[in-house]
């Protein structure tokens, strides 16, 4: 049984710019004796008081408008962040991507890099060695796969990271905008993948401005605004008060 | 370094002092000690990377080494005016524990900066980073180690009970290599500037530190630079071992607590900062 748990979590995004960065710039601030907010650096607010609860069978879609601190909540759900107020509870093995191909080693086989993503998602050596036939297979690479990444094209990189990612079957996953791949003729076959893959998780939280992709995946949804929950509840209710929302800026704007 | 603390440490107002943080930071190190499965194969990976291309692959790790060694002898055993086959199995054994001890500090300092790319999006304990860049260093320190048995046969210096000493005191210098990780690797994610003056230091240190020279050869009002540097002191723990020789026993007693106040400072530190440690990033 997967379960996450927030409680009353707020979480200041402290923006460490390339001068705040060095110990130059805290060095001067100090012999300057010039204060400026936490020796140089900017804290954002990206969330305020977020209290939620999700159990086994909930997907949730996360909509808000760019920079109501989607991505922060996805990675606090991930365990990524350890937010510094409040209370994170989150039981079962997971898995967040955003990027297929993070980590990849260009100079590696696309065999080796398949081996190393599989353990990297937790499977023990021999497992994943187990699956990489199945895994190969899946990418129709062929031939390439015993060669080094850096001979790719774009679309064969995603293709293999697509297949390596979803190889593992996490209790809870989490995602920044639907994981997809490649071309038309092995985009439905990625669309079957992904479907199986998203359908065994327990818990799912899914972030994405494509309304009709999270009304395919999700049974929940959450409305962030200015880093706070507006609405929580049912999807439909949570569109449609996104909707709402966004249909009165756009006529503020006109 | 003590400068670099004071000046990371922020106003307590954004991070309440919870009492679990310590409790936290030795879950996430023990959490990721049983991570073994990952970090040992990163670790392979990371080797093998190194010298992609190559047909000698990481056998170059060895062979550099092992030119290094022959040409150091040959121009320091004339300059000290030392016989060569007195000079190259000391200085060979020294200057192969050296780099152990110079990539556990350089590797220690970027370990997290190494490691991004997986932080960003994965919630594996941060510790794990370290215990990866720990198996990569003795990887390749291992790939060095096997010169010293062919040096030993070449000048004819037998092994004795001694040599097992090396063991412990291998184990101590990885034990504060992984102390150095846990606070420089914070300390240098979040400011740049750190790992360059780390690897000068490292560099000054290589120079000041006994690993081409001995007792011998300076001057008796320099021993402070022996008996004063910590560097020194392990070198020498794990050089004379290798050697056939055991080290004094003062120099256990040293290293042990070193090690100690080690752990008590670098432990609570990364405590401190841990959960901070994916923003730097």
């Amino acid at each position: 049984m997967a379960l996450i748990e927030l409680e009353n979590v707020s979480l200041s995004y402290p923006i460490y710019d390339a001068q705040a960065r060095s110990i130059k710039q805290s060095l001067l601030s100090k012999v300057g004796g010039r204060v400026t907010d936490h020796q140089g650096r900017i804290d954002v607010e990206a969330l305020h008081d977020i209290s939620l609860s999700l159990r086994t069978g909930d997907r949730l879609a996360i909509v808000g408008h760019n920079g109501a601190g989607k991505t922060t909540l996805l990675k606090v759900l991930a365990g990524i962040f350890e937010p510094p107020q409040g209370r994170v509870v989150i039981e079962g093995t997971m898995s967040s991507l955003t990027d297929v191909t993070m980590g990849m080693d260009l100079d590696a086989t696309g065999q080796e890099n398949i081996l190393m993503r599989c353990v990297f998602l937790g499977m023990t050596y021999d497992e994943a060695k187990k699956n990489l036939p199945e895994i190969s297979d899946f990418t129709e690479l062929g031939e390439y796969l015993s060669l080094p990444i850096r001979t790719y094209s774009t679309g064969m990189l995603v293709r293999l990271g697509f297949a390596a990612s979803t190889a593992t079957r996490p209790e809870i996953l989490v995602m920044d905008e639907l994981i997809g791949a490649g071309d038309m003729a092995f985009a439905a076959k990625a669309q079957a993948r992904i479907n199986d893959y998203v359908s065994s998780a327990d818990i799912m939280v899914l972030a994405s401005h494509n309304n009709g992709i999270l009304r395919q995946f999700c049974n929940k949804g959450l409305l962030l605004e200015s880093g706070r929950i507006r609405e929580f509840g049912p999807l439909e209710e949570v569109l449609a008060e996104y909707e709402r929302v966004s249909g009165k800026e756009l006529e503020a704007l006109q | 370094m003590k400068s670099g603390v004071s000046s990371v440490s922020e106003p307590g107002s954004d991070v309440a002092p919870e009492p679990t943080v310590l409790e936290r930071a030795i879950n996430d190190i023990g959490q990721g000690a049983l991570q073994w499965r990952i970090w040992s194969v990163l670790a392979m990976f990371d080797m093998r990377a190194r010298y992609r291309r190559s047909k000698l692959g990481q056998f170059w790790v060895t062979i550099s080494m092992a030119v290094t060694i022959c040409a150091l002898a040959l121009v320091y055993s004339a300059i000290f005016k030392v016989a060569v086959s007195e000079y190259l199995p000391w200085v060979a054994v020294s200057f192969i524990v050296w780099g152990l001890i110079a990539s556990l500090i350089n590797d220690g300092a970027t370990v997290f900066i190494d490691s991004e790319n997986y932080m960003r999006s994965s919630s594996l304990p941060k510790s794990m980073y370290i215990f990866r860049m720990l198996a990569r260093v003795t990887l390749t320190f291992a790939h060095n180690l096997v010169l010293v048995p062919i040096v030993l046969l070449i000048f004819l210096i037998p092994p004795t009970w001694a040599s097992l000493l090396f063991l412990p005191a291998f184990l101590l210098a990885v034990i504060n290599g992984f102390s150095i990780a846990l606070v420089l690797g914070t300390l240098c994610a979040r400011y740049r500037d750190l790992p360059p003056v780390v690897s000068s230091i490292v560099q000054v240190a290589f120079f000041v530190s006994p690993v081409m020279w001995g007792r011998a050869q300076l001057g008796a009002d320099h021993h402070v630079l022996i008996d004063w540097n910590p560097f020194a002191v392990f070198l020498e723990l794990m050089r004379e071992p290798l050697l056939g020789n055991a080290p004094e026993g003062q120099k256990w007693w040293v290293a042990l607590g070193i090690t100690i106040v080690g752990l008590l400072f670098s432990i609570p530190f990364f405590a401190r900062f841990r959960a901070r440690i994916a923003y730097y990033i």
